[in-house]
């Protein structure tokens, strides 16, 4: 097959030649799907064209955004269910919307543009950061429902966003971050101008007045920076001294406060050096180095964070008399009776009365291949109705399902978590130390000599080995490596990540969906038949268009058509191809349809699928989840770093044996639940080990949350993701691969920067012992050596080209 | 030099303004996003429909239609 041409909208591989067609900037342009062609006519139909000559990225695929019903969109409608998002006064709402399918800037261009031409819409403003839409409308002229569809119609999807303590949370931090630093910042300007002019240095002949008024003023405009602005590292020096940790905050408040207080003696008795520039530039570039640091971290992780939705929004009731109605979630009882038709999510614990399907658990446990479901088996909630339609009496609802058991197990985790100590703060504790001592040391010999000098002495010491360098010497390096990690496809949520690297010397990996493609890929297809392997396979997509379960996937798409297809959940397809009587999957059920013999099963590994007709059987297919392209070379670095390496799968299936053996991994162990995950890991821990995980599902949640380090993939459940230290976006281990480089390179930036700064601080000792380093050189040797520590950390940005 | 009397209490009031509308700012969420204004003014500006769209829209161009395209 040649290599198969990219579909223009969404740039998959187009398998289907050019069935679905479009003119866009004037050419004739191919598509996948049908849906990417819609998504795109109704683009070029509201004349926003030219977003595909601004678009950076290629766009979502439309069907991989999660499906929604009409009728479940007519319910948000409902006055009752918009209260608690949407703020309305007379005619004209207002909500916020969280959209899904954004790749790149131009995306946000073609929203604000498409809705703002409907009529009703008054002000569309999408956040690109985190993907937020505020949107003003007429409730008069256009419904909530109808703006959603419209959404959906250009390739995006839209969902109501409330505002959760933890966002807002964030938010609010976030603003009160900027402010202390835009305070810091104007303020230090000021002082420096003020606190200046009397140094001796500049020579200027002040009066009296004068000399008294700018020593007023600078007092004046520096208390705000100490109380306010500082304020973050004063809290954070009394709560490590209450646990006995010298640590960085500690060294910072101590040259704050130092500073401030010899200013203020300085400026009541009109003597003495003015130190208030210093405590100004020192509280500015540390909370920018912070600032920065939060920034990094926050970026994307906000539009990551949002979506903890694991179960759908609504469900279909069965009323009494046989109706069925669409309800909240929250709307639904124990005991109620269920519809749940296939390729929809399980929303409630429950038995099913009737119907027969297969149920996708993978999220749940960990099993790659559905297991087939009859009346009286019980069903979770989360997980996915494949074939046919259920009905089903609800067990168990919200708190008591599974689903929320998994969730309080990660709550129990998160308390096991080990926490690293940073490696700045180890420095931090040997630093404090040894400059306190040698002030006291040099306090007393002074004292000696000429006490009248002896204070101000002691205090520039102190002042002038502020380890300014020394504390931006982490943040910085951690900003520009966070950066850098970002555009390799990693994305990093939780400071320690970096850091903690080094320490690791054991991995788990999860298996489906983590070092497995997580999805049944066509391996083989052998005719038995005169049939040529593409024509079987023509045949075998035609049928298979017409089902949900994930088989039908690994067939691809096909132009051909399959007239009455009916499913027999667990045994296969039936349906007629250009007049042909087909029948697709068990051996048995096959050879059923004609009254020939199943044939021998082939010997080779994988899901073995039987097509045939009336009359012989045609071709044998084989699916098999995939093993990650790049998961040997990943293997190949974590052996070579000479970690020991375990996979932990709650598949119970052979597939775990097979995938250990494909990957030379010796301890590899099967069927595990989620807490038995948490027991080896932490029998790990006992064994005093450092312990690197990387999963995806949400039976792996716990784990990843007790994990020293713990990497998400990007395909991950939602929960999965906001537990993790780290996303691995681009789904590629491989550029885990260069991640693991990168980390090892920030941590030599790191050392480098702390023994930069250490160096600085030794050397100007002994100049501030003998009395020598006034305001001037100590502001001068301030910013010199923490411009260094910043150029230092800026060679991580270069990583990625 | 006298005239410093004079000038560091204005210095001071201006700061005192400066911060205030940082403030404002800060709250009124303009520093949240970042990116998305520096783009749309890019693709409005190669977008050949641009001008005829501006003409057309102007006489009753909104002032909302104006705050999210500048």
């Amino acid at each position: 097959m040649a290599a198969p041409l990219s579909c223009f909208h969404c740039g998959l591989p187009v398998f289907t030649g050019d069935a679905f067609t479009a003119v866009v900037l004037q050419e004739s342009r191919v598509f996948c799907c049908p849906g990417c062609q819609a998504v795109a006519q109704t683009i070029i139909a509201g004349g926003l064209e030219s977003y595909y000559q601004h678009r950076s990225e290629p766009s979502a695929n439309p069907e991989a955004l999660p499906g929604v019903l009409p009728d479940e969109l007519l319910l948000l409608d409902r006055k009752d269910i918009q209260k608690p998002f949407v703020s309305t006064s007379g005619n004209i709402s207002e909500t916020k919307l969280l959209i899904e399918g954004i790749t790149c800037a131009a995306c946000g261009w073609l929203i604000e543009k498409h809705l703002r031409k409907l009529p009703g819409v008054l002000e569309t403003s999408l956040n690109l950061s985190n993907h937020r839409l505020s949107i003003r409308w007429d409730s008069e002229q256009i419904m909530l429902s109808e703006l959603l569809k419209t959404i959906r119609n250009i390739g995006y999807a839209a969902h109501p966003w409330q505002p959760d303590t933890v966002s807002e949370k964030m938010q609010a931090d976030n603003r009160r971050a900027l402010r202390k630093l835009g305070v810091a910042g104007i303020l230090w300007m000021q002082v420096m101008m003020a606190s200046m002019a009397t140094w001796p240095e500049f020579n200027l002949d002040l009066s009296d007045g004068m000399d008294r008024l700018l020593r007023w003023i600078s007092l004046i405009l520096t208390t705000p920076i100490v109380f306010y602005c500082s304020s973050e590292f004063f809290h954070g020096a009394l709560r490590d001294l209450r646990t006995r940790h010298l640590t960085m905050d500690v060294s910072v408040s101590l040259a704050i406060a130092g500073a401030y207080g010899a200013g203020i003696w300085s400026t009541l008795t009109g003597q003495g050096d003015l130190y208030f520039d210093a405590a100004g530039m020192f509280a500015l570039f540390l909370l920018s180095g912070r600032y920065l640091e939060r920034r990094a971290r926050e970026r994307t992780s906000a539009a990551t964070t949002q979506l903890v939705n694991l179960l759908p929004a609504s469900c279909l009731r069965l009323n009494t008399d046989g109706s069925s109605e669409r309800i909240l979630l929250s709307e639904l009882q124990q005991d109620d009776q269920l519809l749940v038709p296939p390729g929809h999510l399980i929303p409630a614990d429950g038995r099913i009365l009737t119907g027969r399907s297969s149920i996708d658990e993978s999220l749940l446990t960990g099993e790659y291949l559905p297991l087939a479901k009859k009346p009286g088996d019980t069903v979770v909630a989360g997980t996915l109705n494949i074939e046919g339609p259920l009905t089903i009496a609800v067990l168990a609802l919200g708190e008591e399902t599974q689903l929320s058991a998994i969730v309080r197990l990660l709550e129990r985790a998160q308390s096991l978590k080990p926490r690293l100590a940073e490696l700045a703060d180890t420095v931090a504790q040997w630093f404090l130390i040894s400059v306190l001592i040698i002030a006291a040391v040099v306090g007393l010999i002074w004292w000696q000599v000429d006490s009248s000098r002896a204070f101000w002495i002691v205090l520039s010491l102190l002042v002038a080995t502020c380890p300014c360098a020394l504390s931006l010497a982490t943040p910085t390096a951690l900003t520009a490596a966070t950066g850098s990690l970002h555009k390799l496809g990693l994305l990093i949520t939780k400071g320690h990540v970096l850091e903690s690297f080094q320490k690791v010397d054991t991995v788990i990996f999860d298996k489906t969906g983590t070092l497995t493609e997580g999805k049944l890929t066509l391996k083989q297809i052998l005719p038995i038949a005169q049939l040529s392997e593409h024509d079987c396979l023509e045949l075998a997509a035609a049928l298979e268009g017409h089902s949900e379960h994930p088989i039908a996937r690994a067939f691809g798409r096909t132009t051909t058509a399959a007239q009455d297809v009916s499913s027999a959940p667990g045994l296969g397809l039936e349906g007629f191809v250009n007049g042909k009587h087909l029948r697709i999957g068990r051996p048995d059920y096959v050879s059923t349809l004609g009254a020939y013999p199943a044939p021998p099963m082939p010997s080779a590994q994988g899901q073995w699928l039987l097509l045939g007709d009336t009359q012989h059987a045609l071709a044998w297919f084989a699916l098999d989840d995939q093993l990650r392209a790049d998961a040997p070379a990943l293997l190949e670095t974590c052996r070579a770093r000479g970690w020991q390496v375990l996979l932990l799968s709650g598949d119970s299936s052979p597939m775990v044996q097979q995938i250990a053996e494909q990957l030379h991994i010796d301890d590899a162990r099967g069927g595990l639940t989620p807490d038995d995950k948490l027991q080896v890991l932490k029998e790990l821990h006992h064994q005093g080990r450092h312990v690197l995980m990387l999963g995806d599902g949400v039976n792996d949640v716990p784990v990843l949350a007790a994990a020293d380090i713990s990497i998400a993939m990007g395909s991950a459940t939602d929960l999965a993701k906001t537990t993790a230290d780290a996303i691995l976006l681009s789904n590629s281990l491989s550029s885990l691969v260069s991640a693991l480089a990168v980390a090892k390179k920030t941590r030599r930036v790191i050392i480098e920067n702390l023994g930069w700064a250490t160096l600085y601080n030794g050397l100007v000792i002994p100049f501030a012992a003998i009395g020598w380093v006034t305001p001037g050189w100590a502001a001068l040797g301030m910013s010199v050596s923490s411009l260094l520590v910043v150029l230092n950390a800026l060679r991580l940005t270069r990583f990625s080209d | 030099m006298a005239a410093l009397y004079v000038m560091i209490p204005v210095a001071l009031i201006i700061v005192a303004l400066a911060i205030k509308l940082f403030f404002w700012a800060v709250d009124n969420g303009q520093y949240e996003d970042l990116d998305s204004p520096a783009h749309s003014i890019l693709f409005d500006d190669e977008d050949p429909m641009h001008t005829a769209h501006m003409n057309n829209k102007a006489p009753k161009s909104s002032p909302t239609d104006e705050h999210n395209n500048g």
